[in-house]
This record gives C-alpha cells, sequence and structure tokens, in this order.
C-alpha cells in the first residue's frame, strides 16, 4: 500500500515537472524569438567603425577647405565640394543609418541636427564653389572648425551606448543560457523521474508475478494434498465396501437356506427379519459403491441418439410393480411424444429416472399418483428438461441444501420406509456426468417435482478405468 | 614535343575564344567614344575595350545611352520603399567585356568591395542615377549606387548583399 502511495506520488511529480518542462522550453523559444533583434551583436560592433569613418571624413573634408583656404598648391575646389558632400551625406543619414537608428538618444540627435543645420547654411556657397567660385569657401573653414566638438561627440556618445546595449545583450545571452540549464535540469529530472516510474511498475510487475507464483505453488501443494486425502477416502471405502460384502453374501446365503428349512413361526420371523436387514445392509453397501465410482470419476458415459419418451416408457414398465404393491398410479405426460431425439447416455438416464421414481413411489401416500414429463425448454436453446411428479407430503422450504447430500433423510428415518439417504446423491453426481442440472419444486402437503434438465447434444465423458 | 603541341592548343583556343568574344559582343573590340562631359563612372582592370587604352570612361549621356531603367525596392540603408531610375550594370560591363571574374566597386569616401561579375546579371543589378525621380549628387548619395532588387529575392536581405550596395560609386575595377 505504501509503494502504491509512493508510487502515485512519484507520477504526480512527474505530471508537474513535465508541465513546468514544456512551459520552460516554449518559455525559452519565446524569449529567443523576442530578442532577435537585440541579439545581432555584431551590428553593435561595426558602430566604433562607422563613428570612426564620420571624424574621418570631417577631418578630410577640413584638410581640403584649410588647402583651399590657404590657396597651397594642388588643392582643389572639386576636391573640397565633394569632400564636403560625402561629410554632409554622412552626417545627414546617421540618425537613419543602422544601429545608429537604434543608438542616438536624445542629446546626440539634437548635436547632429545642430550640426546639419551648420552644414544646410552654407549649402549655397558649396553650390557656387562647384560652379567655380572660389571666394565662396573664404572661412569655412573657421566656421565648420566651431563643429569639431559636436562631431566628436557624435563619435562617441553612440559607442558608449553600444557597449551599454552589448552587455545588456551578454546579460540576455547569459538569461537565455540560465533557461537553457533550467530547461536541460527540467528534462533531465523529468526523464529520471519517468525512468523511476517505469523501473517502479516493473519490479511491482515483477513483484506480483513471484507472489502469484508461490500462491499457485502453494495452491497446488493444497489441492494436491486433498486430492491424496479424498483418494485415501474413496479406496478406504471401496475396500471395506468389498469387504462387507463377502461375509453379507455369507449372512444372506445362510438366512435363505435357513428360510426353506421347517421352521415355527417365531423362527420364520426373525430369518425374514434378518433377511430384510441383510438386503438393505446390502443396498446400502451397493449404493456407498455406486456413488464412489462416481465421485472418483469411475464411470463411463456412452452418449448415443434416443427418444426421450421411449427412455420414460421403459421405466414406466420397470416401476410398475413397487407402485402397484401401494396401489399408486404411474403415468407420463402426453407431451413428452413431441419431444424429439436428444443424444446422451440413456442408461444413465434411466438411472436417474427410476431413482426419483423410486422416491416418489417411497415417499407416497397410498393409492397416488406418480406422473413423469419431458418437455423442451423454451427459455433455453439446446435443453431438454425431464419431470417426475408425486402427490406424496412435499418438502420443507429450506431443503435443497440437505436434499442431495448424502445419508440425510430430512427426518425421513422415523418413518417406516426403507432407504439409504444416499439415492439422490447418487442422481446429483449422474445428473452431474450427464452435464445436467437437478433441482425440484414442492409444495408442502400437494406433493414435489424433481427435475432434471439434459443438454440435447450431450458429450462423452472420460473413463479412467473399470 | 608534347609540351610544345599542348601549348599549340592552349593557343588556338585562346584565339577561337577571343574571336568569338568579340564576334557575339554588342560593341566590337578596341576604343569607346571618349566621355564629353564630367566622368560619372570609370572602368579599369580586366577589360577588353576603353576608351584611352586602359580605363573606359563614361558621363552622363554614355550611361544614359544604355538605356534607363526603373526598379522599386526597399534598400538596407533607408526607410521604406523607393523608385530607383539608372542603368544596368550588365549592360555596361557588356560594353567593356570584363575579362575576370570579380569587380572592385570603389566609392568617394574610399570605401570599396568586392561584387561577383555574375551578380550583374543574376540579379539585374541597377547603377541607379535617380531616386525617387531626383538626380542623386554626392550630397545624397549620388552619383552612383548600385541597387540590388532586394524586395524580389529573398536571399539579398543577407548582410553581404547589403555591403555590396555600394553608394557614392565612382570606379568599377575587374579582376
Amino acid at each position: 500500500m505504501a509503494v502504491q502511495i509512493r508510487g502515485k506520488i512519484l507520477v504526480y511529480v512527474f505530471g508537474v515537472l513535465a508541465a513546468l518542462f514544456t512551459v520552460l522550453v516554449i518559455s525559452a523559444f519565446l524569449l529567443l524569438r523576442d530578442h532577435q533583434d537585440t541579439l545581432k551583436q555584431n551590428a553593435y560592433d561595426e558602430t566604433g567603425i562607422a563613428a570612426m569613418q564620420l571624424r574621418l571624413h570631417y577631418e578630410i573634408m577640413m584638410g581640403a577647405l584649410n588647402k583651399v583656404e590657404h590657396s597651397v598648391p594642388g588643392s582643389s575646389l572639386d576636391d573640397a565640394v565633394i569632400q564636403f558632400d560625402i561629410f554632409y551625406e554622412r552626417l545627414k543619414s546617421l540618425p537613419t543609418r543602422p544601429t545608429y537608428d537604434q543608438l542616438l538618444d536624445d542629446e546626440t540627435r539634437v548635436v547632429q541636427a545642430g550640426a546639419l543645420n551648420v552644414l544646410n547654411r552654407v549649402l549655397p556657397r558649396i553650390d557656387r564653389a562647384a560652379d567655380g567660385d572660389a571666394t565662396a569657401l573664404k572661412g569655412l573653414f573657421t566656421e565648420l572648425s566651431a563643429l569639431r566638438n559636436s562631431i566628436e561627440r557624435l563619435g562617441h556618445k553612440p559607442v558608449q551606448v553600444a557597449s551599454e546595449r552589448r552587455a545588456a545583450v551578454t546579460a540576455q545571452f547569459k538569461k537565455i543560457a540560465d533557461l537553457f540549464v533550467w530547461v536541460i535540469a527540467g528534462f533531465i529530472s523529468t526523464g529520471a523521474i519517468f525512468a523511476a516510474i517505469i523501473w517502479r511498475q516493473l519490479s511491482h510487475a515483477k513483484e506480483r508475478q513471484r507472489e502469484l507464483e508461490e500462491l499457485t505453488h502453494s495452491l497446488e501443494a493444497a489441492r494436491d494434498v486433498a486430492e491424496a486425502a479424498s483418494k485415501a477416502k474413496s479406496d478406504f471405502l471401496a475396500h471395506m465396501s468389498h469387504e462387507l460384502r463377502t461375509p453379507m453374501n455369507s449372512i444372506l446365503g445362510f438366512a435363505q437356506l435357513l428360510e426353506i428349512q421347517k421352521l415355527d413361526q417365531k423362527q420364520t420371523q426373525a430369518v425374514n427379519q434378518i433377511l430384510r436387514s441383510g438386503s438393505l445392509l446390502m443396498h446400502l453397501i451397493d449404493q456407498v459403491l455406486e456413488l464412489n465410482k462416481i465421485i472418483s470419476g469411475h464411470i463411463s458415459v456412452s452418449v448415443q441418439k434416443f427418444s426421450p419418451a421411449d427412455t420414460i416408457t421403459t421405466c414406466l414398465g420397470m416401476m410398475e410393480a413397487m407402485a402397484s404393491e401401494r396401489s399408486i398410479t404411474l403415468g407420463a405426460l402426453p407431451s413428452m411424444h413431441q419431444v424429439p431425439d436428444i443424444e446422451s447416455d440413456p442408461n444413465r438416464l434411466q438411472q436417474v429416472l427410476l431413482n426419483l421414481m423410486s422416491n416418489a413411489i417411497k415417499y407416497n401416500h397410498d393409492g397416488g399418483e406418480v406422473t413423469l414429463g419431458c418437455e423442451v425448454l423454451s427459455d433455453e436453446e439446446g435443453w431438454v428438461r425431464f419431470t417426475v411428479t408425486d402427490t406424496g407430503e412435499g418438502l420443507p422450504e429450506g431443503s435443497e441444501d440437505d436434499l442431495f447430500q448424502p445419508f440425510n433423510r430430512l427426518g425421513r428415518e422415523t418413518m417406516n420406509i426403507e432407504g439409504t439417504g444416499i439415492g439422490l446423491t447418487i442422481t446429483r453426481e449422474l445428473a452431474r456426468v450427464l452435464n445436467g442440472r437437478i433441482g425440484y419444486v414442492s409444495a408442502l402437503g400437494k406433493g414435489s417435482t424433481f427435475w432434471i434438465d439434459l443438454p440435447v447434444h450431450g458429450e462423452e465423458t472420460l473413463v479412467y478405468d473399470n | 614535343m608534347m609540351k610544345a603541341l599542348a601549348e599549340q592548343v592552349a593557343l588556338k583556343s585562346l584565339a577561337i575564344a577571343a574571336v568569338f568574344l568579340f564576334a557575339t559582343g554588342t560593341v566590337s573590340a578596341g576604343e569607346l567614344p571618349a566621355p564629353q562631359g564630367s566622368v560619372l563612372l570609370s572602368v579599369d582592370g580586366k577589360i577588353a575595350n576603353t576608351t584611352d587604352g586602359s580605363t573606359a570612361k563614361f558621363d552622363r549621356a554614355q550611361l544614359e545611352a544604355f538605356g534607363l531603367h526603373k526598379l522599386t525596392t526597399s534598400n538596407p540603408f533607408i526607410e521604406g520603399v523607393h523608385d530607383f531610375e539608372g542603368v544596368r550594370l550588365a549592360d555596361v560591363l557588356n560594353a567593356v567585356q570584363p575579362q575576370g571574374t570579380a569587380l572592385i566597386a570603389h566609392a568617394l569616401d574610399g570605401y570599396n568591395v568586392d561584387i561577383p561579375l555574375e551578380d550583374a546579371s543574376k540579379y539585374n543589378v541597377l547603377l541607379a542615377m535617380k531616386m525617387d525621380g531626383k538626380v542623386m549628387r554626392v550630397r545624397s548619395k549620388g552619383p552612383l549606387w548600385i541597387i540590388y532588387p532586394v524586395d524580389q529575392h529573398d536571399e539579398l536581405k543577407a548582410e553581404h548583399f547589403s555591403s555590396r550596395s555600394i553608394w557614392q560609386l565612382t570606379t568599377l575595377t575587374v579582376k
């Protein structure tokens, strides 16, 4: 039980971990996607180069302007104009240039705008110089020298901002790396828990199997012991009954010899008593032997096709004498002729019916009736029911459990009716070997109906020996 | 003996190749007309046709004579989509008959970059002279700007194509 609870907790932990793990993976991917742009670290690296270029072109322009200002030999008005334009283009496009568009803050934007303003003011003079007017650039070198501080600021501030961004990106990278470490840890622990669950399940299954095997072994041992005991009992009964038959035959034989001697009335009575009691005992011994044979499986069933009505008619004939002794009327319901042939053992069925009829006659009133019947079961396909109905006292309610037990005569021992109390047990066992069912319905004071159901297509039963 | 034969064969194939090249070119070998106005573009290096024996120089009128083409595309260096107008790099190269495999493009500000020759025909690369109908001056990335049709080919968004989009272009060297 404790193991089971621990296993359950493990499954819950696994579920929670798996969910957590999934969330981690999803958030890691979302984070990566969201920061895809800021992760372009190399773009910030180029900022330094661009800043350097801005200052370089400022210096080149200033150099060209200085040469023109002082009419240095080899100076070119065109070159000064071109260098101005190059610097102008760089400064103007700076706020829209990639990385600078993100790196210029309010301060540097003001600086850039101020510097561009200065350049815009001198543009007409540059255009005049382009048209060949050398005087247009007079004093421009000095005017643009004032821009130096602004240009240096524009060169350095974005580099500083870029390095801060780069640090932020690095931190972001570290965060993502940490997240991935957690993801991997989650993955590993989820896997470990999963493996533990599987391992636990496997060891449970193994344990169960071992327990089952042990149980099977002990049950098999118990069964063997029980079988041995049962066999010993059966063997003992069989042997003892056989041993009893020999002296009984002797007793009955000599009693019969005595019977034909000239005896007085008292002696005749005594001999008759010996004969009757002896016969009863002999009958009892025979029945015990029979029951033992059936229970131990030493009975053969030979299945053949036969007419139930024919069997019933035979039985009626055989019991006629016994019934007439007590003026009991034997009869059969005519509906039995409509039942088609069945496949079963007619001899065993006959034995069953004779037993039931014998009881029906014995426990009937003088002048009563015993009626046999046979019908196809309407609510269950493939079965026929044989019935033996008497007009006797009927059986009290709740007798079912005792009725088919050996040597239980339900109090009839006190009545003057001979019986061994073993007949119904034999009948039930016979019904069993025929794969049938036996039962009864009874109303106290009105009589009983015993029935036996047989399958229409019976099967051969294994015969052990005899 | 064998070596001499191989050399002979090689020379012969070279001659055939040269004849074939000159015969198929739209401009025949030798001299190109000299520019009349100020020079916008110079092409030097391994080229067959020149204006002065070593370099092919073109003024605005000469470039426009190649035929103006329009291209509307975005560009990594400016915001939004713009209309560019200019001549095809392939047309200019056809005129000078390059004998190499790559170009080095030089800008006024000293920037230079290698461009594979095959880009010219593969992507219909434009030497833009006008942007949104206005002639580009040096102060607005002129006089020439190499424009790739970025919006027409996804692969052109890659960084190495951005670096080939050189502005303030003045010289192409065939190597």
